[in-house]
C-alpha cells in the first residue's frame, strides 16, 4: 500500500473499478453470447519493477488496445491480451459466414476494447455526474513492459510508484487472460477524492 | 423495395456485422462510411432512406455529422449506434435530430426493430 492515499481512498477507487469492470464484463458477454465474469479489481500502488514481478514479466508478448479518456477527468485505458486469448475472443465475436483476414481481427478486438471501455466510463459517469468522452481506440503488438512505460510517460506518470487499477475477466472456467488498466493523469485521482468529500 | 441504408462505423468489423443483420433482414446496404466527413459526403451522393452513425470516429465524430446531415436534409432518419451511452450524449444526439439511439452491444432484435420504426 502507500502513504499517498488513505485505506479509503484505495477501497472507494476499488468499488468504482468493481461497478465500472462489472458493466464491461456484462458488455463483453453480449458481444461474445458467453457469461463473462470478473475477478476482484486490483488497486494498488506499486514500485516500477514489482508491477512486472506481480503482474506480467516484462518481456511477455501481448496484443494491446489503448484508449485515451477526455473531459472532466483525463487519463488512458489499456486492455491487454494475449495472442491466444486475443483470438479466442475474436473467434467468439464474428458470425460464421463472416470471413476473418488480420484487418478484420485487429478491427474486432478494437471494437471489443471500444465497447469494455465505453461501459466502464458510461457507469462511472451515472456514480460521479461528469462528462468523460473517449477516443478512437489504437492496437499495437508488443512486449507488455515497452507498451506499459511507454504509456506511463505519455500519462506524465513519472513517479516511480505507480497506481495500477486492473480488472481480470473470465468466461466460463477460462481465464481470458485479458485485463484492462486505468491510468489517470496527475491529479484526477485527488479531485475525484474531493469530489466525493473523502 | 427494400429501403436504403448508409453505416457509419470506424470499425471495419461492427460495418461488416451490422451490414451482416440488415442484409439478412431486407435492408439494402447502399454505402459505408467510416468517419464523418465521409458519412456527409456519402448521404449527399447516396441519400439514403436511414443512416446508422457511431460517435466516437476520427476525423469528424458522429454528432459533428448528425447536424451536417440534418442541416442537407432535415427529415434525415438517422439512428445512432455507439458505445458511448451517457445520458448527456444521448440527450445530444436527439436534440441534435436522431430519431434513436443504440448503445452496444447491441441485440440484433433492437436494431431491426429501431429501423422499422424510423421507416414506418
Amino acid at each position: 500500500m502507500s502513504d499517498k492515499y488513505s485505506a479509503l481512498q484505495l477501497d472507494v477507487m476499488k468499488e468504482l473499478a468493481n461497478i465500472g469492470g462489472g458493466n464491461a464484463a456484462t458488455s463483453i458477454s453480449y458481444l461474445i453470447n458467453k457469461p463473462v465474469r470478473m475477478s476482484v479489481p486490483t488497486v494498488d500502488i506499486l514500485h516500477y519493477e514489482d508491477i512486472f514481478s506481480t503482474i506480467m514479466e516484462e518481456d511477455t508478448m501481448v496484443n494491446a488496445v489503448l484508449m485515451k479518456m477526455l473531459g472532466d477527468a483525463r487519463g488512458y485505458f489499456l486492455f491487454v491480451v494475449s495472442q491466444k486469448s486475443a483470438i479466442q475472443l475474436i473467434n467468439m465475436m464474428v458470425p460464421d459466414n463472416l470471413t476473418l483476414n488480420e484487418e478484420v481481427r485487429i478491427s474486432a478486438l478494437k471494437e471489443l476494447v471500444n465497447i469494455l471501455v465505453s461501459s466502464y466510463v458510461n457507469a462511472l459517469t451515472k456514480i460521479v455526474p461528469s462528462n468523460l468522452i473517449t477516443t478512437v481506440p489504437q492496437f499495437t503488438i508488443d512486449m507488455f513492459g515497452a507498451i506499459l512505460s511507454s504509456l506511463y510517460m505519455e500519462a506524465e506518470q513519472y513517479d516511480e510508484n505507480i497506481l495500477i487499477v486492473k480488472n481480470e475477466f473470465y468466461y466460463e472456467d477460462d481465464k481470458i487472460e485479458g485485463s484492462l488498466y486505468l491510468v489517470p493523469e496527475p491529479g484526477v485521482i485527488e479531485a475525484l477524492f474531493n469530489y466525493i468529500g473523502i | 423495395m427494400s429501403k436504403r441504408v448508409l453505416i457509419v462505423d470506424d470499425a471495419l468489423f461492427m460495418r461488416m456485422k451490422l451490414k451482416d443483420i440488415l442484409e439478412r433482414n431486407g435492408f439494402e446496404v447502399v454505402a459505408e462510411a467510416q468517419n464523418g466527413m465521409e458519412a456527409v459526403e456519402k448521404f449527399k451522393s447516396e441519400r439514403p432512406d436511414i443512416v446508422t452513425m457511431d460517435i466516437t470516429m476520427p476525423e469528424m465524430d458522429g454528432i459533428e455529422a448528425l447536424k451536417e446531415i440534418m442541416k442537407i436534409d432535415p427529415k434525415a432518419k438517422i439512428i445512432m449506434c455507439s458505445a458511448m451511452g451517457q445520458q448527456s450524449m444521448v440527450m445530444d444526439a436527439i436534440q441534435a435530430g436522431a430519431i434513436d439511439f443504440i448503445v452496444k452491444p447491441f441485440e440484433n432484435d433492437r436494431v431491426i426493430q429501431s429501423l422499422n420504426k424510423a421507416i414506418k
